[in-house]
C-alpha cells in the first residue's frame, strides 16, 4: 500500500473515531447581541488578549451618547480594510486587548467578537 | 523533513475538518457522509473558517438540485464556472463566511462542507475535459 493511501486511510479512520467523543458544542456567552456602526482604523491584527486568547481582527470606533468609542472587533475572516464603514452585530465578551494607536500607548479596548458584518449604508457613509 | 511536512500538514488540516464536521454533524442529528458529487463552482478560490481554523476552496452548487456547498480543497487551479466531479466526505459545520460580492461577513453559520479527495474537472472552460486528479497534498 502506498504512503499516500496509508495516510487516507488514517484520515478516514479518524473521521470515523473521532465523532464517537462526542460535541462539546460552540462557546457562547452569555452577553447580548448589540449592533452599531463602526469605522475600522488599522489594517487586520492579531492580538492576545487579557485572558491570553490570540485572535485576529480591526481596531474600530463607534459614537455612542456623543463620545466615540473603541473596540476590538474579532472576526475569523479578514477581509475589510482600513477606513471601511461597516454595520456590525456581536457580542461583547468579559476580555480586553492592549493597543497602541495614535496619540495612545496602551490603550485598554474592549474586546467585541462579530456574529454579522456588511458595509455601512450608503447615506451613513456620506456623514460626518 | 520538508516532505514530511508536506504531508503532515494537509492530515492535520484533513483530520480537525473531519472531526468538525462530524462533530457538529452530530449536533443536527445527521451524521459524516462518504460519497461522490457532481459540483459546479460558484466561486474562485476562497476561504472559509471553522473554529478558528482557515479552510480554503470554493463555493459551489451540486449539479441537479442546486444545493450549496464549501468545497474544501488544496487544489487551487479551478475556477469559478467549473463543473467538478468530487470524491470525499461531507457533512454540515458551523463556519464563519464572507460573501465577496455583497462584502458581508457571517460567524456560525451551519454551512454544507465537502472535504474533496479526489477531483476531476468534467467541463473545463469550454467544455473541454480534463483528467482526474488527486487534490494536491491529500
Amino acid at each position: 500500500m502506498s504512503r499516500s493511501r496509508r495516510i487516507h486511510l488514517a484520515a478516514v479512520l479518524f473521521g470515523f473515531l473521532l465523532p464517537l467523543l462526542g460535541c462539546q458544542g460552540l462557546p457562547h456567552g452569555g452577553a447580548s447581541v448589540e449592533g452599531f456602526e463602526v469605522k475600522i482604523l488599522t489594517d487586520a491584527i492579531s492580538v492576545r488578549t487579557r485572558l491570553g486568547e490570540y485572535l485576529e481582527g480591526y481596531l474600530a470606533e463607534y459614537d455612542s451618547r456623543l463620545e466615540k468609542h473603541r473596540v476590538f472587533m474579532a472576526l475569523e475572516i479578514q477581509k475589510y480594510v482600513k477606513g471601511e464603514r461597516l454595520t456590525v452585530r456581536g457580542r461583547f465578551v468579559d476580555d480586553s486587548v492592549r493597543i497602541a494607536f495614535g496619540d495612545q500607548w496602551d490603550a485598554e479596548v474592549p474586546v467585541f467578537h462579530i456574529l454579522r458584518a456588511g458595509p455601512a449604508s450608503p447615506e451613513k457613509k456620506l456623514g460626518p | 523533513m520538508s516532505t514530511r511536512l508536506e504531508i503532515l500538514k494537509p492530515l492535520a488540516c484533513l483530520v480537525v475538518l473531519t472531526f468538525c464536521i462530524a462533530r457538529c454533524g452530530k449536533e443536527q442529528g445527521e451524521g459524516l457522509s462518504y460519497g461522490s458529487k457532481s459540483m459546479r463552482l460558484t466561486s474562485d478560490y476562497t476561504e472559509i473558517a471553522i473554529d478558528a481554523a482557515k479552510v480554503p476552496g470554493y463555493w459551489a452548487g451540486q449539479v441537479g438540485d442546486g444545493e450549496r456547498f464549501f468545497l474544501y480543497s488544496l487544489d487551487r487551479s479551478f475556477k469559478k464556472g467549473d463543473v467538478l466531479a468530487v470524491d470525499g466526505a461531507f457533512g454540515t459545520a458551523a463556519a464563519a463566511v464572507f460573501d465577496d460580492a455583497t462584502r458581508v461577513y457571517q460567524s456560525e453559520q451551519p454551512t454544507n462542507v465537502f472535504v474533496v479527495w479526489k477531483a476531476a474537472a468534467q467541463r473545463h472552460g469550454k467544455d473541454e475535459p480534463t483528467p482526474s486528479r488527486r487534490v494536491r497534498g491529500q
